[in-house]
């Protein structure tokens, strides 16, 4: 059985609702909540993140595409194991290695590896659209995420002149210990001239 | 000088433009009303946090592809939207997230905030959603019809039966 006062109270109608929930709404608005400190900072640090990833992108597919010009029929070249094969590079075009990390996987201290680090030979220097201070780089260290499956790790070099050039790649564990090595032969000749 | 709409519609028109620094303006001049929506919408601090500032890198990161500078805070708000409910349906994330202490002492509408966040609450997130573009948010039927991609009776008709189950949780 219903009491006296909800007997006396009439059916809201749909503008009443409307009413009262604009009116509730209405009073949060005068609220100001403290917004986050640093958002403005910390939104535009991530899109320069984004924007970073995204250059990197390209110029890992630049680096790509090059290859694909500079090699043909050979495509890429990887450093797939204990042999040091001698491999055969057109001098001034940039060029990708892949350094397939399967192989190395074989080796027992694989395990323990948590970076790479890739020394070059003078004349030989990094490739890089947008690193630019690689250039003058003569060793770059690459980290390794032990949970993530990264099977190949790429790169990009260019020689100044033509010549026979090592490179060496070494495994480095958590303290920066070599682990293991190994050495790119590469061979730089000069472009033959179309006639 | 400018009104405060007016503003932003030329910040967002500087933004589209390529205007890198139109990008801080954009943030500073819509994060409070943006937060006080992400709060409503996921009634919780530090989630609403993650969310606006996600919300900010996306919308940011794609400025280019917004067509009108009128729509900028409807399609902020659809993002928000979006990564909100992405959030909640993914597995890890489905229990609701409680309402922290904190909140309860955080200032003198205290009392008002969290009847409203627990009213709020009670409601499914896409109806938690359509109210506050609207009776927070104020955008009209038809804008909000055009976010949400559906027709304005629709609206019209799923806000009253909106109104009416907020109103009953917040009358209790």
């Amino acid at each position: 059985m219903m009491n006296d006062d909800e007997e006396a109270k009439p059916e809201e109608t749909p503008s009443d609702f409307e009413a009262k929930t604009r009116a509730v709404f209405a009073r949060a608005r005068t609220i100001e909540p403290a917004v986050p400190p640093f958002l403005v900072t910390r939104v535009l640090a991530r899109l320069r993140d984004r924007q970073l990833v995204f250059w990197k992108r390209v110029a890992f597919a630049s680096s790509t595409a090059a290859l694909a010009i500079a090699f043909g029929s050979w495509g890429f070249f990887g450093l797939v194991g204990p042999t040091n094969p001698q491999l055969i590079a057109p001098v001034a075009d940039a060029v990708v290695v892949r350094l397939d990390l399967t192989r190395f996987k074989r080796l027992e201290t694989l395990g323990s590896a948590r970076q790479v680090r890739v020394d070059l030979p003078s004349g030989v220097h990094f490739f890089s659209g947008v690193h630019q201070d690689l250039i003058d780089a003569p060793s770059v260290v690459l980290a390794l995420d032990p949970d993530q499956d990264q099977p190949y790790i790429p790169f990009a070099i260019q020689a100044d002149r033509p010549g026979k050039k090592e490179v060496f790649v070494r495994l480095l564990d958590e303290k920066s210990r070599v682990i293991a090595e190994r050495i790119l032969n590469i061979e730089f000749q000069a472009k033959q001239e179309k006639t | 000088m400018l009104s405060p709409e007016a503003e932003l519609e030329k910040y967002v028109e500087l933004a589209i433009r390529g205007d890198g620094a139109a990008l801080g303006e954009l943030v500073r001049l819509t994060q409070t009303r943006m937060y006080r929506f992400c709060l409503l919408l996921c009634h919780d601090p530090a989630l609403a946090q993650d969310l606006m500032q996600d919300t900010y890198v996306r919308a940011l990161g794609e400025i280019r592809k917004l067509k009108d500078a009128k729509k900028f805070v409807g399609w902020l708000h659809q993002i928000a939207k979006n990564l909100f409910l992405d959030h909640i349906k993914s597995p890890k994330n489905a229990a609701t997230v409680p309402l922290h202490e904190e909140d309860r002492i955080e200032s003198s509408q205290a009392d008002f905030n969290l009847h409203l966040r627990e009213a709020l609450a009670r409601l499914v997130p896409e109806d938690r959603y359509l109210l506050l573009l609207v009776d927070l948010a104020e955008h009209s039927y038809k804008e909000a019809a055009e976010i949400i991609g559906v027709s304005e009776s629709t609206v019209r008709f799923r806000l009253h039966q909106i109104r009416k189950e907020f109103s009953k949780h917040y009358d209790r």
